[in-house]
């Protein structure tokens, strides 16, 4: 009988990443901060959709594993990191329990069905013992940070007056716990960042931005560190001759030039075809979809910028 | 604000890799390694109290902790994994968690779980290895308000686990051991038990204020010394320094009695807090452990620490007369009438004097008033040991009067029917009774008894019976000082 099983080859760029300067500077930020601030804080890092910031948790939680690995050999039961991805349910709003419940498993806590908020009055469990268990957990395995994902679904609040609430009750989380909260998340988040300057000193945000127009030279160089990756691979490829297709097509994300690139090639490996400016054009990214992009990176660089250099009345 | 927007470049930097190779992580515990409480302090905490603060961490209820988590790992505690009556089994092994060796079994669980390899010493184990010894746990709860209203985190010392401890030794006052509001007592497995709260009413077991003063009572002294000293030794024990302490009880061996007359001088003083009236020859002929209670109460009498009691062989040399505090003997003068020492050691010794001049019978009270000048309704007259002495003589000298009743009458029966014979009469009853030297005594179930079977032998042709008769030692011994003392018995 013939074997139908489809052969499909690991992408080039699996597990494979390269820094560029954008990246370095916030990730520095980041762990600047973790573990030079002796005040438990919330750093919010925003950026757009597919600017990389899920290549950087994943460096992050290397790092800190890195970092922490004395101290976990001292202590068994320390955590370099507890992780978790906020989600928001139309119907519910957003989802507190899933968020306190997936923190724990990655904590590989015990009995999360049955968390209770104090030994004394005797309650059943519910969602304040939930967090009280996440606040104890934090406390007790220390870890240096716990790393949101998403956290635009906290943006999904009804009003401004409760979404403040959810940044208040994230700050004393990690006030409690001696935690750095770390949020990742879209320009959905930029709204939270106006209110974080409201709330105290103790939220730190910046800006994982794309490369802007003006910035092509440097988004070259990346382009031909993924260039040299395809060689190195023995790939036929000649990406330097497209950096200003990629440039404009994904508004300088280096993410989503990554997933073009995947695409790219899937399907090249079929045609037999090299990865060049031809091909790129063969498989292009739905305008509609690049036309949105730009209009969320327009919308969320407007926000940020008023978050730092005041609002566009103030700067004229 | 502490906010930074990103803009430097260096446009010429070769883009280095990430490294995103995994990490090796070492292997992390189940649950929260939580350090024991209490080491500073020499107090070490209990591993009940552990458990609950384990849980709490976990924030989670103590009873959903056992019964759900715990109780998941039957095939390490019990090597099997059957299916239990569960809240019931697991009451009657909470109540023991403390102690050993169901106590030594949860440590080990809860250490491989922690990462942690101190845990025993949160229980009586370690102390539970020295040979001879019992140490009994405390099946309910037992608390000092006052420590636990000191305490920055409260906990339950371990030496409040031990059913012999009775008072706190920091501030002086009995143990609680129920709530000072509803008064019931406290269970050691529920959904509601708790360091801090009572498990009925949820009163706070803590009393913040000023402790009461110590009282005097022979109770609270004895009790106060006797936890200072628990806790000290399981603290010690905990740290392994008294590791192999299982030698010395064995040199408890010896008769502690022998060496206790000036104890036994105050032994009525000291009933409440109990004196040696047995000995440890006793308990170890029985294989079993001496009770904690009762190592203490020699530990106090005798003046020897108790790791040193169980640690190192000891000689007579090593013990010497503690006196009880002057309190406890003041308040004893006035409440009863104490008898003084010396007239309990002048009688005792009297009575060893008289039974060594006349060892078959016991003395008699007016020679006993007589050799040690103590008066007859005097206490030392009701005091144990004389009494045991006394009694044991008595005993000696009854079982020794019927021997020699018997030897009498057979040896009279035997000469009087040697002499029948000789005559050529026939051995009747009355012939040989009236031979005897005391005719009149031929009347006892025994003289005929013997004379049927000196006929027997004698008509069977035994020439042996005609033999004179070899009587015990001691009963001519007795004859003899009889005979020279012109005394008979009931004569």
């Amino acid at each position: 009988m013939k074997d139908v099983t489809l052969q499909v080859e690991r992408s080039p760029f699996a597990d494979w990443a390269c820094g560029h300067p954008f990246y370095d500077v916030v990730f520095n930020w980041i762990i600047q901060r973790i573990f030079g601030l002796s005040e438990p804080s919330v750093l919010l890092v925003v950026g757009p959709t597919g600017v990389g910031k899920t290549t950087l948790i994943a460096h992050l939680i290397q790092e800190l594993a890195r970092r922490m690995t004395a101290a976990m050999h001292a202590d068994p039961s320390r955590l370099h990191k507890v992780y978790a991805e906020a989600v928001y349910i139309p119907t519910r709003g957003f989802d507190w329990e899933g968020l306190f419940t997936e923190l724990l498993e990655d904590a590989n806590e015990i009995l999360i069905d049955r968390k209770v908020p104090a030994a004394w009055p005797p309650e059943k469990p519910n969602l304040k013992g939930l967090a009280s268990a996440v606040n104890k957990m934090l406390l007790h395995h220390a870890p240096p940070a716990c790393i949101i994902d998403e956290g635009g679904s906290f943006l999904e609040s009804d009003s401004d007056e409760s979404l403040k609430r959810t940044l208040e009750y994230l700050k004393s989380i990690g006030n409690r716990s001696r935690t750095h909260v770390v949020i990742f998340g879209d320009y959905r988040l930029a709204k939270m960042v106006q209110f974080s300057g409201q709330l105290n000193r103790r939220c730190h945000v910046t800006h994982f931005a794309n490369y802007p127009e003006g910035y092509e030279a440097q988004f070259k160089l990346v382009v031909g560190s993924f260039d040299a990756r395809l060689r190195a691979l023995k790939i036929e490829a000649d990406l330097t001759g497209a950096a200003d297709l990629l440039f404009k097509e994904t508004c300088g994300c280096v993410g989503l030039m990554k997933r073009w690139l995947e695409n790219t090639w899937l399907e090249g490996q079929q045609l037999n075809r090299a990865i060049d400016r031809s091909a790129l054009v063969a498989t292009p990214i739905p305008v509609g979809a690049v036309l949105k992009w730009r209009a969320e990176i327009a919308s969320g660089h407007e926000a940020i910028r008023s978050f730092f250099e005041g609002p566009s009345s103030h700067r004229k | 604000m502490n906010s930074e927007h990103p803009t430097l470049f260096e446009p010429d930097r070769c883009l280095p890799e990430i490294d995103l190779s995994p990490v090796e992580i070492p292997p992390r515990s189940r649950l929260i390694c939580l350090k024991p409480l209490g080491g500073e302090t020499r107090e070490p905490e209990s591993l009940w109290s552990y458990a609950h603060r384990l849980s709490e961490a976990h924030a989670l209820c103590f009873f959903d902790f056992i019964l759900y988590f715990i109780s998941g790992y039957k095939m390490l505690l019990f090597g099997h994994d059957k299916k239990m009556v569960e809240t019931g089994s697991w009451k009657h092994l909470v109540m023991a968690m403390s102690g050993s060796p169901f106590g030594a079994r949860i440590a080990d669980l809860l250490g491989q779980l922690t990462g942690r390899t101190d845990l025993r010493n949160l229980t009586l184990a370690p102390a539970s290895k020295i040979e001879g010894l019992t140490i009994r746990p405390r099946a309910g709860q037992a608390w000092c308000p006052h420590c636990l209203a000191e305490d920055t985190e409260p906990y339950e010392r371990l030496h409040w686990a031990v059913a012999d401890v009775t008072h706190c030794h920091k501030h002086g006052v009995p143990l609680a051991q129920t709530c000072s509001q509803c008064g019931k007592g406290q269970k050691m497995f529920s959904a509601r038990s708790s360091v801090l709260r009572c498990v009925h009413c949820g009163h706070p077991k803590n009393h913040p204020g000023k402790p009461p003063e110590p009282s005097d009572l022979p109770e609270d002294v004895f009790g106060r010394w006797a936890s200072g000293e628990v806790a000290g030794w399981l603290h010690a024990t905990g740290c392994g320094e008294l590791a192999k302490a299982n030698i010395g009880i064995r040199s408890l061996n010896f008769d502690l009695c022998a060496s206790m007359p000036e104890i036994n001088g105050v032994t009525c003083l000291s009933e409440r807090i109990g004196a040696g009236r047995t000995t440890a020859r006793d308990w170890m002929k029985n294989n079993r452990g001496i009770p904690l209670k009762m190592a203490l109460r020699w530990s106090w009498l005798c003046g020897v620490g108790l790791p040193r009691l169980f640690t190192v062989v000891l000689s007579l040399r090593d013990f010497r007369y503690r006196p009880l505090p002057s309190a406890l003997i003041n308040r004893e003068q006035i409440t009863r009438k104490a008898p003084v020492p010396a007239d309990s050691a002048a009688l005792y010794l009297a009575v060893l004097k008289l039974s060594a001049a006349n060892p078959f019978m016991a003395p008699r009270l007016n020679a006993l008033t007589a050799s040690s000048g103590v008066h007859f309704k005097h206490p030392a007259f009701k005091e144990p040991h004389y009494l045991k002495l006394i009694h044991r003589l008595r005993e000696r000298e009854r079982i020794f009067f019927r021997k020699e009743r018997i030897w009498r009458e057979v040896s009279e029966v035997h000469a009087a029917a040697i002499k029948v014979v000789e005559g050529g009469h026939r051995l009747g009853r009355n012939r040989v009774g009236r031979e005897m030297e005391r005719p009149g005594c031929f009347c006892g179930q025994l003289a005929r008894a013997y004379l049927a079977w000196f006929k027997k032998r004698f008509r069977n042709g035994d020439e042996s019976v005609l033999r004179p008769k070899e009587i015990p030692l001691d009963v001519r011994a007795y004859w003899s000082f009889e005979k020279a003392a012109k005394t008979t018995k009931g004569g």
